[in-house]
């Protein structure tokens, strides 16, 4: 970027161009060579002061300016899982129920997750090779996690609802210490249905 | 969201109102009870309580009863996941440093050391081959090595949450209302304190701040068994290797903040660690401390 730079001196106007950007301290440094340090102190007196850029602190002021910043703190991340909202009727059009008093009554406790969702989840395993077709068979498997209480209690009356509904045999093993029950050979959302119907 | 809640609760009357009669009149016993945030509603969830006591006195006097949160002092027992923690702590921070040397990084034996044929010995050419003594080896270690490895967030969340739980249903955990500028730092006075009270062979206090004044400073310069610890600090291998800790209403404030933040924490928990991000902060780990005479306690 080509700049000019006026400087007045003895009544005669220089314009010096240059291509780099100046900063005042060069400017200081001209007229200081020019007339100001004949009177005071000569160039030689003191080389490195004039050698050196002059180095001028300038501290910003800070003003506050009142800003609604609801806007923006609605952009934030979410941090921590809120609280659901109150809605006008239960269940969602999503299908999520909140949890009912009912599902105090029981002699077994199924605990929500922290997003408030139940705590099912699917896995898939390795089943046995398929003779006929020589490829391995997988089994889809459903855990029930947070169960509190009597576990058992909870599997046979949850295994009663899934043959009842799904007319087969549902093979089901619970592990009581980690409060997880596992059930093999029934779907997600029938297992959602009874817990839901329990009041969890 | 959960900070302010407690910071709200804390102010408004539980801590402060404990407090303040503790100092007034140590002889009532107090009521100390908070409402605890995001309490589970299971009916089979007991609140679990402990005393609070002061470390004035020899003497265990209790100031009043505190509630815990169930969520991270009533898990269920999981010692497999706590041994995954202490696994991992042991482990993480391994680092081999052997190395060696292959015939090609011996010095020498670049020459073929006899003819290859008509002397009667063996084909042989260098005499850093592996078979010769004082040669290079074949499969050695080959290091540097590394044994790190990052725990998933919620297994260590979880692990602290069944060592507490372990260390309150053991008995061995107590709550003081204040560890910080105690008057007493005899260490007979700790000794007959900790004997007292049943604390048994070693001593963990954990407070809120960094640096801790006073008596227990003192004190914890003088008795090797006994040492103090800021609530960041706070591992599932000090809290098992410890008999008792002693957690001042500070810290279990914000232990239970802490822990119930990240148990509520929206998102994924599985967050990715490399040990290349975090090798210089793992290498740097002990050039803040600054006692020349005590290494780094775990």
């Amino acid at each position: 970027m080509r700049t000019y730079i006026k400087i007045q001196f003895q009544s005669h106007v220089v314009l010096i161009a240059t291509n780099a950007c100046i900063s005042d301290s060069w400017i200081v440094s001209f007229a200081s060579l020019n007339f100001s340090s004949s009177k005071t102190e000569k160039l030689w007196e003191n080389p490195w002061k004039h050698a050196l850029p002059q180095k001028t602190k300038t501290l910003a002021t800070v003003e506050e300016v009142p800003v609604d910043w609801s806007y923006v703190e609605r952009l934030m991340p979410i941090e921590i899982v809120p609280d659901v909202p109150k809605h006008e009727s239960y269940p969602t059009p999503s299908g999520w129920t909140p949890p009912t008093e009912a599902g105090k009554t029981h002699s077994y406790f199924v605990r929500r997750r922290p997003d408030h969702l139940l705590p099912l989840y699917l896995e898939r395993k390795r089943d046995l090779l398929n003779e006929k077709t020589l490829d391995f068979d997988y089994v889809e498997l459903v855990t029930v996690r947070n169960v509190d209480g009597d576990v058992f209690a909870c599997e046979q009356d949850l295994r009663g609802y899934l043959e009842e509904n799904l007319g087969h045999p549902v093979a089901s093993h619970v592990d009581e210490l980690k409060g997880r029950i596992k059930v093999k050979g029934a779907p997600r959302a029938l297992i959602e249905q009874f817990f839901y119907s329990k009041g969890f | 969201m959960l900070s302010r809640q407690l910071r709200h609760l804390i102010s408004s009357r539980a801590f402060s109102a404990a407090v303040q009669d503790a100092t007034s009149s140590s002889d009532t016993i107090l009521d100390t009870r908070r409402e605890l945030w995001r309490k589970p509603e299971s009916p089979f969830v007991k609140t679990p309580q402990a005393w609070v006591s002061s470390l004035e006195t020899v003497e265990d006097e209790k100031l009043g009863l505190v509630d815990l949160h169930p969520d991270v002092f009533r898990t269920a027992p999981r010692i497999d996941i706590l041994h995954r923690n202490l696994t991992w702590q042991s482990v993480y921070r391994n680092v081999q440093m052997t190395k060696m040397l292959t015939k090609a990084e011996m010095p020498g034996g670049g020459r073929k050391p006899w003819p290859q044929k008509k002397t009667g010995r063996a084909h042989v050419g260098s005499i850093r081959a592996p078979q010769f003594i004082r040669g290079g080896f074949a499969n050695g270690v080959r290091g540097p090595r590394t044994w790190f490895y990052m725990l998933p967030d919620a297994i260590r969340i979880q692990g602290l949450c069944v060592a507490l739980t372990l260390k309150h249903t053991q008995d061995d955990l107590h709550i003081v209302d204040n560890i910080q500028n105690l008057q007493n730092g005899d260490p007979k006075f700790w000794t007959d304190l900790c004997e007292a009270r049943n604390y048994g062979y070693s001593v963990l206090f954990v407070d809120d701040a960094d640096e801790v004044t006073g008596g227990l400073a003192e004190a914890q310069q003088a008795l090797p068994w006994l040492n103090v610890m800021p609530v960041y600090g706070l591992n599932c291998f000090s809290l098992i290797k410890y008999d008792t800790v002693v957690l001042s209403r500070s810290a279990l404030e914000r232990i239970e903040e802490r822990l119930l933040t990240h148990i509520h924490r929206a998102g994924p928990m599985n967050k990715k660690y490399r040990y290349m991000d975090y090798k210089e902060k793992i290498l740097q780990e002990a050039e803040a401390e600054e006692d020349p005479l005590m290494p780094p306690v775990v």
